[in-house]
């Protein structure tokens, strides 16, 4: 259990270090940083061969709230031994890469710091024992990532695209918050372990779903799922979340490598295996939807854009949408052998288009060119300068296809034959899913084509053509990246998934919802489903040929002067466009008119108020003055008048004093006789 | 023997002439004067009362000359200061009371 | 020795401070500040003291679950047939207020820290700061209402005075309508203080004066019983009631008068609605008004707006929890009825407050105001957590009204920070400050990230409690006090609390440095003392978010009891 904790702490030391070395040293906190990264792998690829399907639990109190207590805990079982493998290996390399990489970068510490803590975080998703320690990480990761995309924080489209990956990463985790309440209520614990045993004691009868603790009504198991899903599709990028990721591409391209394809954006999946055990029938059947159709428009997205990145991450969206289409298909270990294959094919993929990249941005700086490094228009016949990185885009982009022999093919084929078996189940509409899925092969294999011919094949289309391919530190990690993409590597037989050593070693699937029994029928007929995802590819890397092939003339015409089909693709879907005029306009509305409501009513009327207030003891001051005041100066008017009228016997003459007091004597001695 | 209506008389008459004095004259001396006078008719009046044979009255008369030459005593003093402040013994000009 | 008395000193040292500091000569000037500050940190070591000595307890809410308890007679006056009065200095601690005194006392250190740099009357600024600072004190520790109402009163004038003197451009405005608008709150608080002294009476001086005990002997629970029989049972002579102020004895419904005018069995009918009811609702709105709660906020963003920083700093860190601390401890221990019967309305307008809040916030273009109306958000937690009655939801509401001390005086202090150079707190005005102000930068990030909730700093732990609380809200006969869609609800305050903030980050400190209207000499980053008063505020929002027991288990018992207290009624 010491390594657990040791893997999961030293990439934070990374951080720390970081944080703490002077401007100066900061090659020595990079170097940190990978040293330690290093360590973790090791440590990692320990526990991976130690494993052997068991699970290492270890939980303290964290804190307790009147007599319940909440527990920080890990687990590490075969998937998440796997998974923090394939972290702590893919996160290695991009640190060593990004060595190079950003060695010209002011925020060179800033940068090395967020990576191992974006490290740390995954590494406390992946070995969490709870969910509420998940979704602490599953934060901490998004902060990580708004952070590297707005790395160049000077950069407007940068600053706004962390901030979209932020915001609408929040959606999705709105829907985190919403699951953990069910469960917090319905179980009392956030243990998975708990979770999954309560689970399979529940039962739901009558349209109410009932644990050991409480009871709620059926529809709340499906809104647990959803929510649970919804943080997947927050950070999965599905449809209708799936915007931020391309923005995100405006971060450093090691960052894209490692955040937005290999390792983050798979924790979505990830987390669907976790909870696999509390999605019910229609949550299963959103995400299968969900996930074929993200897929398909992730593909077709694709097909059409110029930025080598644009393409790379369009097609991200689209794996992970088989990855979570798989999730709903009830093979759920189908999907995590794909997000494994897809980490290190796609984060090879990145990371050779980093090196492309790269060497043109160097080129671009030393001849003072205005260009756009990232640009395929400017790219091609780069196979001669950039042979590492051509071999291993090659391998990548195969594996990606679902080429036999490479590490694609055998999740693909996994996750195709699952969803055609689920669809037999399911019947009548549900057939679509496969439907989809089928396509977007043939896409994928269309644009990973257009791309390649793009980038490597057909003549330099740069005048000047001195560009070197990067050192060590590039070529390292994409050597080790594409062995791993191989085939052999995952099953002996590369054409049968099912000798995968992977989905061998999982332990059989547990028990599945309450209320959705049906456990997925083997239909055997892989070979069909392999065979004709085979010609599929062919035809997409056939009609690409055939559009782009070298020694053709390329004509590029302006994003503007696309056709309708190809505006959708090149716009993806008008998302954006739809958002800005649905949603944010809203928002917008929404919160002027909130705003007028504070100002102009809220505020008036306590100013009325007020105002009322002053009216009223202006009247008061007038009735004040007026009558009570006036009654009081009328009497001291009445009595001033009288002592005036009387103050005129007083002038001081003595002696009409005495004539006063003879008269007055007279009179009383007349009145008295 | 006189009639002592006479004395009454004679004593009504100074009383008046004094109370008349007193009413009239200006200047604060003869003021006094006035009511010396308007004393010793009171004087006067008790002997004439005592004339039947009784000594109250003289012991009355007795302590008003004492009680009125005290109090011309005093009144001079006070005329007199009166007269150092205001440079006149004139009643009319220091009244001062009005203001 | 000096330990039994260790919350009369912390509310008579500020007091005694401030009258020294009317009497120091003028050449003196420049110690003013140093006797504010030295009074803060005595403070700062008593309040360690307490917290080291403070021990959970658990017993059921009743004076023996206080701890420092002081309690001295005050006011006696025998009314005849009206029976006596009693009001007692009577001082203590709770779960429910020993966070929030800790809290007070370190935000009350930052504050007079921030106030370093005062120059204009300085003698009446310290001296105000004081009272302030001992009607704060006073208000969290007074367990007499009589003696709570004082020290919630006088809060007024101080703060009036700091905001009229020593604020921005409309600080008149500001200034009357705050005091006006508190002021209002206070009458309904007095009102029903006055209806509750009519109706409860202290067992224990009136098993005295009936004769049960000895004058001094100590009062058993079968005493306390046995007046309590009697009392129901109407044997006790109107002469010989002894009425209260006393906050604990108003929350047993055993010694509200039985004919009274909130009596529990029968209370009487004002304009159709059971008077206990109506009390309720006045002691809400008294103390909502305070918090504050949407409809009742207007006067916050004017307030906040105008008033000089360390003011922001304190009224946002410290006087907003007077409000939720007062619906604690008497709108809900002493109408539990009500709190229950009322609990929907008050979650709805909890949530009202989070949403709408949010909403205005992100409307704000001044900075100031965006994190006035984010206060106003927050404390919609509070009200919500507290409406749910649930375990969860009032530790959560408790440990939100710390958190969102500390983050919050952090933020208006960063608010503080642009404004002392630029005197402009447009946020269109600025843009790309992160390559100006690196260190700024990093420091609003950090609140910012921990104000939107993020896990690892204190937000997070409150603002999960209370959204676990809302949604498994307490039962009464088998319903849940708040439908579970309220929480649901709830959730997209934080989504809008992103929102607003990372917008702001992205307008104000990325993007291309450029500046509007203001100086751009005036634009440096920030020095040591600015540093140093952030600094203990990002240790306590992160020991809060790491360690949550740390506060947690000081208040657990207290909530238990709390809840027990309302729900057994």
């Amino acid at each position: 259990m010491i390594t657990v904790v040791f893997i999961l702490t030293i990439p934070l030391a990374g951080f720390i270090t970081n944080i703490l070395v002077s401007e100066r040293q900061a090659k020595l906190g990079a170097y940190c940083s990978v040293l330690f990264l290093l360590l973790s792998t090791l440590g990692a690829a320990g526990i991976l061969f130690s494993i052997e399907a068991q699970m290492m639990i270890s939980q303290m109190d964290w804190f307790s709230v009147g007599n319940q207590s909440f527990q920080v805990g890990l687990l590490v079982d075969l998937q998440g031994a796997m998974m923090l493998a394939v972290v702590s290996l893919i996160s290695f390399l991009v640190h060593l890469y990004s060595i190079v990489y950003m060695a010209e970068d002011r925020g060179y510490r800033r940068y090395f710091a967020v990576l191992s803590l974006f490290t740390f975080a995954m590494n406390g998703i992946i070995l969490s024992n709870n969910l509420l320690m998940i979704f602490l990480f599953w934060e901490l990761v998004g902060l990580s990532s708004y952070l590297l995309i707005g790395h160049w924080y000077t950069k407007t489209l940068a600053s706004k695209a962390a901030k979209k990956a932020f915001i609408v990463n929040r959606i999705g985790d709105a829907g985190f918050i919403v699951a953990l309440c069910i469960v917090w209520f319905q179980f009392g614990s956030f243990n998975l372990i708990d979770i999954q045993a309560q689970m399979e004691a529940s039962q739901i009868q009558d349209g109410y779903w009932s644990s050991e603790l409480n009871i709620l009504p059926k529809i709340w198991l499906s809104v647990l799922g959803i929510g649970l899903f919804l943080a997947a599709v927050g950070k999965s990028a599905q449809f209708p979340l799936q915007v931020w990721l391309p923005d995100a591409m405006e971060g450093p391209t090691p960052v894209s490598a490692l955040i937005h394809a290999a390792t983050m954006v798979a924790a979505g999946v990830f987390l669907m295996s976790r909870v696999f055990v509390l999605l019910d029938g229609l949550t299963l059947f959103i995400i299968a939807t969900i996930g074929a159709t993200t897929a398909f428009m992730g593909g077709v997205a694709a097909l059409t854009q110029f930025d080598i990145k644009k393409v790379l991450a369009y097609s991200t969206i689209s794996q992970l949408g088989y990855m979570l289409m798989g999730i709903g298909v009830g093979s759920y270990e189908a999907a995590l052998f794909h997000l494994f294959t897809h980490a290190f094919f796609k984060a090879a993929l990145f990371l050779a288009a980093g090196s492309v990249i790269h060497s043109l941005h160097e080129m671009a700086h030393k001849n003072h060119l205005e260009l756009d490094a990232q640009d395929m228009r400017i790219m091609g016949g780069l196979k001669s300068k950039f042979p590492v990185t051509f071999y291993a885009y090659l391998i990548g982009s195969f594996a990606l296809m679902g080429l036999p022999l490479f590490s694609g093919f055998l999740s693909k084929d996994a996750l195709l034959v699952a969803s055609v078996n689920w669809s037999y189940q399911m019947g009548e509409m549900a057939y679509l899913v496969p439907l989809l899925a089928f396509l977007t092969v043939l896409l994928t294999s269309f644009y990973m084509v257009r791309q390649l011919l793009f980038v490597f094949f057909g003549k330099p289309r740069l005048e000047n053509t001195d560009v070197h391919e990067g050192g060590w530190h590039f070529k390292l990690p994409l050597i080790i990246l594409s062995i791993l993409s191989l085939g052999m590597i995952w099953s002996l037989n590369p054409f049968d998934y099912s000798t995968s050593w992977f989905l061998t070693a999982l332990p059989d699937k547990f028990n599945l919802t309450p209320g959705f029994d049906t456990i997925i029928a083997d239909v055997t007929n892989h070979t069909v489903i392999g065979l004709s995802s085979v010609i599929l590819v062919s035809v997409g890397a056939g009609l690409a040929w055939l559009k782009f092939r070298p020694g053709k003339k390329l004509i590029f015409s302006e994003a503007s002067k696309f056709t309708f089909l190809e505006k959708v693709s090149f716009h993806n879907w008008y998302l954006d466009v739809l958002y800005e005029k649905t949603v944010l306009r809203f928002i917008r509305v929404s919160t002027s008119s909130l705003e007028v409501l504070e100002h102009r009513i809220i505020d008036r009327v306590v100013n009325l108020l007020g105002w009322v207030g002053v009216i009223f003891s202006f009247l008061l001051r007038w009735f004040d003055r007026a009558i009570v005041d006036g009654l009081i100066n009328f009497s001291a008017f009445f009595s001033g008048q009288v002592g005036g009228m009387t103050k005129s016997f007083q002038y001081g003459k003595v002696q009409s004093f005495v004539i006063f007091a003879l008269i007055s004597l007279l009179l009383i001695i007349f009145l008295i006789l | 023997m006189i009639p002592v209506e006479h004395f009454y008389y004679i004593s009504a008459l100074l009383f008046s002439i004094g109370l008349a004095v007193v009413l009239t004259r200006k200047n604060a001396i003869l003021i006094l004067i006035g009511i010396e006078l308007m004393l010793n008719a009171a004087n006067l009046n008790f002997l004439a009362s005592n004339k039947s044979g009784d000594v109250e009255g003289q012991f009355f008369a007795l302590f008003v000359i004492v009680v009125a030459a005290a109090e011309a005593a005093v009144g001079l003093a006070i005329i007199l200061k009166v007269y150092k402040h205001f440079k006149t013994i004139d009643l009319d000009k220091i009244a001062e009371i009005k203001d | 020795m000096l330990q039994a008395y260790s919350l009369s000193i912390l509310i008579f040292l500020p007091l005694l401070a401030a009258f020294l500091l009317v009497f120091m000569p003028k050449p003196l000037k420049g110690y003013y500040k140093f006797i504010a500050l030295g009074v803060s940190i005595i403070q700062l070591i008593i309040g360690v003291n307490l917290y080291l000595d403070y021990e959970s307890l658990n017993a059921p809410y009743s004076i023996d679950a206080f701890q420092f308890v002081e309690r001295v007679p005050w006011i006696n006056l025998d009314l005849q047939s009206l029976g006596k009065l009693s009001a007692e200095y009577f001082l203590g601690i709770d779960g429910l207020s020993v966070g929030l005194v800790l809290l007070s006392i370190v935000v009350l250190l930052i504050g007079v820290l921030a106030s370093w740099n005062i120059q204009e009357k300085v003698k009446a600024y310290f001296s105000l700061y004081l009272v302030l600072n001992a009607s704060i004190i006073g208000c969290f520790v007074a367990l007499d209402f009589l003696l709570f109402y004082l020290f919630f009163e006088f809060m007024l004038l101080p703060m009036y005075f700091l905001i009229g003197l020593w604020g921005g451009p409309r600080r008149e405005y500001a200034s009357i309508k705050f005091f006006l608008y508190t002021l209002l709150g206070s009458i309904f608080i007095l009102i029903v203080m006055i209806g509750l002294y009519t109706s409860v009476i202290d067992p224990g001086a009136t098993a005295t004066e009936l004769g049960l005990i000895a004058d001094g002997q100590p009062l058993t629970p079968f005493i306390i019983d046995q007046v309590q029989e009697r009392l129901q049972n109407g044997e006790i002579m109107p002469n010989q009631l002894v009425r209260t102020f006393n906050m604990v004895f108003m929350t047993d419904a055993g010694n509200v008068i039985p004919d009274s005018f909130l009596s529990t069995l029968n209370p009487q009918l004002v304009l159709g609605h059971s008077a206990r009811f109506i009390g309720f609702l006045l002691l809400f709105v008294g103390f909502a008004i305070k918090v504050p709660v949407v409809p009742f906020h207007t006067w916050l963003p004017d307030a906040h707006v105008e008033a000089p920083t360390p003011i922001s700093v304190v009224l946002a860190g410290i006087l907003l929890k007077i409000g939720g601390y007062g619906l604690f401890r008497t709108a809900y221990l002493m109408f539990p009825d009500g709190a229950v019967h009322y609990a929907w309305w008050v979650g709805l307008l909890g949530v009202i407050s989070i949403i709408y809040g949010a909403f205005n916030a992100l409307a704000s273009e001044d900075l100031k105001r965006l994190i006035a109306f984010s206060s106003v958000s927050h404390m919609g937690f509070v009200l919500l957590g507290l409406a749910a009655l649930s375990v969860e939801g009032v530790s959560g509401a408790i440990y939100q009204m710390v958190s969102h001390g500390f983050i919050s005086a952090a933020l208006f202090l960063i608010a503080g920070v642009i404004y002392d150079r630029t005197h402009d707190r447009l946020i269109e005005n600025y843009s790309g400050l992160a390559s100006q102000m690196p260190k700024y930068t990093v420091i609003v990030v950090i609140f910012f990230f921990a104000s939107l909730g993020l896990p690892g700093f204190s937000g997070f732990i409150a603002e999960i409690l209370v959204l676990l609380g809302s949604f498994g809200s307490a039962t009464v006969e088998g319903i849940p006090l708040l439908p579970r869609g309220m929480a649901v609800t709830a959730v997209f305050g934080l989504v809008l609390s992103a929102a607003y903030y990372l917008w702001t980050i992205q307008r104000m400190f990325f993007g291309k440095y450029h500046v509007k209207r203001v100086s751009s000499d005036s634009i440096i980053d920030i020095n040591k003392r600015e540093f140093t008063l952030f600094l203990p505020l990002i240790v306590f929002a992160l020991m809060l978010g790491i360690f949550p027991s740390v506060l947690l288990d000081l208040i657990n018992d207290s909530v238990v009891s709390f809840v027990n207290t309302i729900l057994k009624f």
